[in-house]
């Protein structure tokens, strides 16, 4: 491989051109390299620019009253569902990884179905369900007395958003554990046992221990899509920064605005930061073989345990809400306004696959044609341009937003100020979802043979050409996989589309939330479906880019 | 000296297989001694070690460890964890999350006094295989060989009953592995842990074994100690596993009765017909002599530092030509196209 | 390197491309361009008939009215909108505050509107009235226990209230009447008496509010009026049932009357087709479109004609305030600030 690097010129015209228009053409290069990540860059640096201006009476009422209560919340938020989340991933994905029993491979994927449901969606059918719990409260009141009736009434709104984060949210954990389960754990757990050690206690001193890394990975998505979260929160009236900064922004301060926005940024950035810091010197990988636990067999009693554990996030994940949506739809089908429902199934189709589109090309860019090109920047450009995932959305939107209406404040081009809304929306697709494109193409690379590129180039192809003949098909699965997940993630995304779109523009994901938030629930079922099919699409990409060597 | 381990008639056959992984293996394991089990790839050994350990299930058969059985085909009577066993992984299997210190003791369990005795324990184990000042590194900043020691000495560390190695030195390259072999057999019989070992090599097993079983294609071909493995194979696949071997015809010689002056074997069930002598048994003479079977044209010479193996292409009355294998110490040479005559070495 | 430059280009390009769907409302003759915060069905049937009258074309922008402001003063003159139509009069008061509006003298629109009810310089002109009422549990709560917005501060209706969170609009510009009228501290007092009565933290809008109170989770509730009626002339079965549990209280009878909002309309800076507004505008006001919203969204008719509509006649007249309400516009800052300082969400 290295003689063909260093010492074979490409057979191409490059070498005939001028040097100028070598150079020329790399720096070009060179600088699209960097550009992704520098547009990730981009938002933070606007809003901690412009919210170090004068914020004036309302960031200090801002501070005085409303704080404490969002950073409170928001932290309380994330810790209750990040440890229950932990507890139902781990869980299900050992069950499903130790043991065998009748319905286990399609258990596997079916514990992947919440994913796909959008998490205002089952919070509206849990807001239903509480609203016909309301007897139950009613006994309460008259039975055990007011404060524990006024306790339950305060208690029932955090219930209602944990519960609902957590079953739709947990899959993350689980599948990060299932893979690192279905590694090569079986030596190790085996040495555990010869050394006297039950079964039991070896899934506590070895294989937890050892999956840390991978419930941490997951742990902290499952941190970040809370913090993040608007539908939810909001539907339950819990008070967290994300639908603070948009308040503060519609009260007209965007600079208490952003400040929210960066305090918000601050939690997550230390959330992550625990997230690196756990693993320590430790080694996490043994240099054992790739033998994968053997399953123990149980049967009859035990089998229908496991199924009525694993089963119940199923259910509440996923089978309660859908069924209650499919019940409403039945309903109201005859009230339903279908225009609305087409446009904005139009608008969240284009939007998800032009989205997608610029995102699977960044990623492919970034990925094989930086090596294609030979271009500087390895693994750190990656990193950079994947940190968008972790700029919470609400940041996103004032940073975008801001710059948006700024530009469009400049010049007289009234229709570029009205498109530039939706290019904004979709350029902050872009920087937020690039680490969903980037994580599954690099992967994918890794696995790509570096030899068959360079065959290619030996005989004559240019970096380019090469890099569309040969990595380009040696790299489709992963790039339809990527493609999968990003366009269901803008897809069913709502925090950025809800503030961002242009007017008159309705997702079905904005469009579902605001029925359900003005109590036309029935009217939001065709919507909320079809979210959830969209979404079985991302599941169904998924579980193929995850899917577990056994 | 007493019987501690008793394998009865054990077999198993993997589903889809063309032919059963073991087909009733029997043997016993004395106490104190070192049993290896040797044999080629797929001939069974590992499935053979796992049975032993309760890793894995037999479909017929029975193991006892003391008088207890523990074992009875597809059932496991004793769990892994309950048979006091120590198991040495092919790839040590050392827990990578966890210190040096804390995989060796792992399986000390909570000491009834408290700590300090474990602690002493452990460096006292360590001590003993040179590696002390590791006690505090994680698994995956030590070298290979380090690490086998470091599984042996986790192995060994909770004083087990019974200890098992799964093909311990065959991820080590030569010079280490030497050194290693010499001194696990060692730390072994000072600890007097009765051991049963797993290989494909049958220098090592030569080498440390106090008995061998071989395996081939899951049968028990022969049990004994290393002298008798190789001086008395009980078949063609043994002799020749265990060495080069010269398998000769009598009809190759004109006078056959001279063999009878070679340290040959003589395996059993061998034919009148048939006489095995290894290489060293012979010795080359430029001259004719009163003991030379036979005489030959040099094909080959192979340097192996401590000896030479030297091929020669000899007439047989018969009309053809055997090749016979010889092995020379000492300083001569010999290049192709020589002749020299085959007698008995020593004559 | 040219292919990277064209892939770069073409990703640019594609994005321009599919946004021009989006480029502005191109100027006609005859076009009318609102930026309007109503989203009621009855609209759309509304601006159809006025097309079919006048020949004037609507074209509709929806959005929040927080949003159309903040789009209206980036846009300056380059903005194509002629109203901006909202569903409260505070924020007319900003946008005209801001500088967003323009007076439009209208005889016609002044004399079909009651005074205390719209900009006295004519910066914008209310067309319905939206009345932020009480509504009770009927089997829970007698006639007369409760009469004023006051009276929800009081002990009894400890754990029994139920209203919705701060945030919204309505509630601001409520509490901001509530201010004009007594003042600020008293305000704050009431307020934290209120909240301290919460059934449970704010959640929710008015529709959820009036089913709490119709569940028994609550005995009394805020909420407008016309969310009432609509629920009960419902489709769905659950909804009327569930409106016939609630009874409609006028509260403040006694002094100023109960609090009206207004859905209004306000003159753009830069608006293009002021002859097209203003005849909206009339048209808006006219009996017959009136009728119309009376019967499509349950508001009240700006003329506030009681017997309107059968929902109307069943809850009866009441007296309403015109005495805080031109000055709602002052006092929403205070409503905000009372909002945090009394821990309403």
């Amino acid at each position: 491989m290295t003689p063909l690097r260093s010492s074979t010129a490409p057979a191409g015209n490059n070498l005939t051109a001028a040097a100028p228009g070598h150079i020329a053409s790399r720096a070009v290069g060179t600088a699209l390299i960097w550009l992704p990540a520098a547009c990730v860059l981009l938002p933070l640096l606007i809003v901690g620019w412009r919210s170090l201006g004068g914020a004036g009476t309302a960031w200090e009422r801002v501070v005085q009253y409303r704080l404490w209560d969002y950073l409170g919340s928001t932290a309380l938020l994330i810790f209750l569902v990040v440890m229950l989340a932990i507890a139902v991933g781990v869980t299900c994905a050992w069950l499903v990884s130790a043991y065998d029993f009748a319905g286990r491979r399609s258990l596997e994927w079916l514990l992947i179905l919440p994913l796909g449901v959008p998490g205002f969606v089952a919070g509206a059918a849990y807001l239903d369900g509480f609203e016909q719990a309301t007897p139950l409260f009613l006994w309460v009141r008259e039975h055990v007395g007011l404060e524990a009736f006024l306790f339950s009434q305060r208690i029932l709104p955090w219930f209602g958003t944990v519960l609902v984060l957590v079953v739709t949210l947990y899959p993350y954990v689980y599948l990060s554990c299932r893979a690192s389960f279905a590694g090569r754990q079986a030596d190790l757990i085996e040495a555990a046992r010869m050394l006297g050690c039950s079964p039991v206690r070896a899934f506590f001193r070895i294989v937890l221990p050892l999956a840390r890394p991978a419930i941490a990975a997951g742990a902290a998505l499952v941190a970040m899509e809370t913090a993040n979260d608007y539908g939810v929160v909001t539907l339950f009236g819990i008070n967290t920064l994300t639908p603070g900064v948009f308040r503060s922004w519609s009260e007209g301060s965007l600079v208490s605005a952003m400040r929210l926005a960066l305090i918000l940024l601050g939690l997550v950035m230390f959330v992550l930061v625990l997230e690196r810091a756990q693993r320590g010197r430790r080694g996490y990988a043994g240099d054992t073989r790739e033998r994968p636990l053997a399953r123990r067999p149980v049967v009859g009693g035990k089998a229908a345990l496991v199924w009525i554990v694993c089963g119940i996030p199923l259910l509440l994940g996923f089978v309660w809400p859908v069924f209650r949506f499919l019940r409403w739809g039945l309903a109201a089908s005859n009230s339903a306004d279908w225009s609305g429902y087409w446009g904005a199934l139009f608008n969240s189709t284009w939007l998800s696959l032009l989205a997608c589109a610029v995102v699977v090309a960044t990623a492919f860019w970034l990925t094989a044609g930086r090596r294609a090109h030979r271009l500087p920047g390895g693994d750190s450009i990656q990193n950079m341009a994947s940190l968008g995932y972790a700029i919470p959305s609400a940041l996103l939107a004032v940073g975008i937003g801001a710059l948006v209406s700024d530009l469009s404040r400049v010049g007289g081009l009234a229709w570029l100020a009205l498109s530039a809304s939706a290019t904004g929306l979709v350029f902050a697709y872009w920087v937020r979802f690039m680490a969903v494109g980037i994580q599954p193409v690099a992967a994918g690379q890794a696995g790509v043979a570096h030899d068959l590129h360079a065959a290619a180039r030996t005989l004559g192809h240019t970096a380019s050409r090469a890099l569309f003949r040969v990595d380009l098909r040696l790299l489709m699965p992963a790039l339809t996989g990527a493609a999968m997940l990003c366009f269901v993630d803008v897809f069913k995304e709502l925090t950025l589309t809800l503030v961002m779109r242009p007017f008159d523009f309705e997702t079905l994901a904005t469009l579902t939330f605001r029925l359900t938030s003005e109590g036309r629930i029935p009217e939001a079922s065709v919507p909320a479906l079809v979210l959830v099919a969209g979404g079985m699409i991302g599941v169904a990409a998924l579980n193929r880019l995850m899917r577990s060597p056994r | 000296m007493n019987t501690l381990l008793e394998v009865r008639g054990v077999s198993k056959r993997f589903p889809r297989a063309e032919r059963a992984a073991l087909d009733k293996v029997s043997f016993d394991v004395e106490e104190g001694e070192l049993l290896t089990l040797v044999g080629a790839s797929g001939s069974g050994k590992t499935s053979l070690l796992r049975i032993l350990a309760g890793l894995e299930t037999a479909d017929e058969g029975e193991v006892r460890l003391g008088s207890v059985l523990v074992t009875r085909g597809r059932a496991i009577l004793r769990p892994p964890e309950r048979r006091h066993m120590g198991f040495v992984f092919q790839n040590h299997a050392l827990f990578p999350h966890l210190k040096v210190g804390e995989n060796v003791a792992f399986g000390l369990g909570q000491g009834p006094s408290g700590r300090p005795p474990r602690r002493q324990r452990v460096s006292d184990l360590l001590d003993m295989v040179g590696l002390g000042e590791l006690a505090g590194r994680y698994p995956h900043e030590l070298s290979g060989g380090e690490r086998q020691r470091i599984a042996l000495v986790r192995a060994l560390a909770p004083n087990p009953r019974l200890l098992l190695m799964d093909e311990p030195f065959s991820s080590l390259d030569q010079s280490l592995r030497l050194k290693l072999r010499d001194e696990t057999r060692r730390l072994i019989k000072r600890q007097q842990a009765t051991t049963i070992l797993v290989t494909h090599d049958a220098e090592d097993a030569l080498a440390v074994s106090d008995r061998i079983v071989v395996l081939r294609e899951g049968v028990v071909q022969q049990v004994g100690t290393p002298a008798e493995i190789y001086r008395r194979p009980a078949n063609r696949y043994i002799a020749s596993s265990f060495g080069p071997c010269n398998f000769l015809s009598r009809a190759d010689f004109a006078d056959p009765t001279r063999l009878e002056a070679c340290r040959s074997i003589e395996p059993p069930a061998l034919s009148g017909e048939e006489c095995w002598v290894r290489p060293e048994d012979l010795g080359l003479s430029s001259t004719d002599g009163p003991q030379s079977l036979t005489v030959g044209v040099v094909l080959q010479s192979l340097y192996h530092g401590e000896s030479r193996m030297i091929s020669l292409e000899c007439p047989s009355p018969q009309g053809s030509s055997i090749e016979l294998q010889v092995r020379l110490h000492g300083e001569e040479r010999a290049t192709r196209g020589d002749r020299f005559h085959v007698l008995p070495a020593g004559a | 390197m040219p292919a990277v430059i064209a892939r770069g280009f073409g990703r640019v390009a594609l994005a321009l491309v599919s946004f021009l769907v989006f480029a502005g409302p191109a100027a006609a003759d005859e076009v009318l361009n609102l930026y309007s915060h109503r989203h009621y069905g009855i609209d759309q049937e509304i601006n159809a008939l006025f097309t079919e009258q006048t020949g004037i074309e609507v074209k509709v922008v929806n959005a929040d009215a927080d949003q159309l402001i903040e789009r209206l003063k980036s846009e300056g003159e380059n903005s194509p909108a002629d109203l901006l139509v909202t569903v409260d009069a505070g924020r007319l008061q900003i946008a005209k505050e801001q500088g967003l509006l323009q007076p439009l003298a209208a005889d016609v629109l002044a004399a079909a509107t009651p005074e205390g009810l719209r900009d006295p310089e004519g910066y914008w002109y209310p067309f319905t009235a939206r009345a932020r009422v009480i509504m009770v549990n009927k089997e829970r709560v007698e006639p007369g226990a409760i009469t004023s917005y006051e009276n929800l501060a009081e002990e009894r209706w400890r754990g029994k209230v139920a209203i919705r969170s701060s945030s919204s609009a309505y509630n601001q510009a409520w509490v901001a009447s509530m201010v004009a009228a007594n003042g600020v501290e008293a305000t704050e007092e009431w307020a934290k008496a209120v909240v301290a009565n919460f059934a449970r933290p704010p959640q929710g809008g008015d529709r959820d509010q009036i089913r709490a109170v119709a569940n028994g989770l609550a005995d009394v509730c805020i909420s407008n009026a016309y969310y009432l009626g609509t629920m009960i002339n419902s489709t769905d079965a659950a909804d009327r049932e569930a409106a016939s549990r609630v009874r409609v209280v006028f509260p403040n009878q006694e002094n100023r009357g109960a609090f009206l909002n207004v859905s209004a309309a306000g003159l753009t800076r830069h608006a293009k087709n002021i002859d097209a507004a203003r005849k909206y505008l009339e048209f808006l006001v006219s009996p017959e479109v009136q009728q119309m919203i009376a019967e499509g969204s349950y508001e009240y008719p700006i003329s506030l004609d009681f017997e309107a509509t059968p929902t109307f006649e069943a809850w009866g007249p009441f007296e309403y305030d015109t005495t805080s309400f031109p000055e709602i516009g002052d006092h929403l800052d205070d409503a905000i600030e009372i909002f945090d300082r009394a821990g309403w969400q």
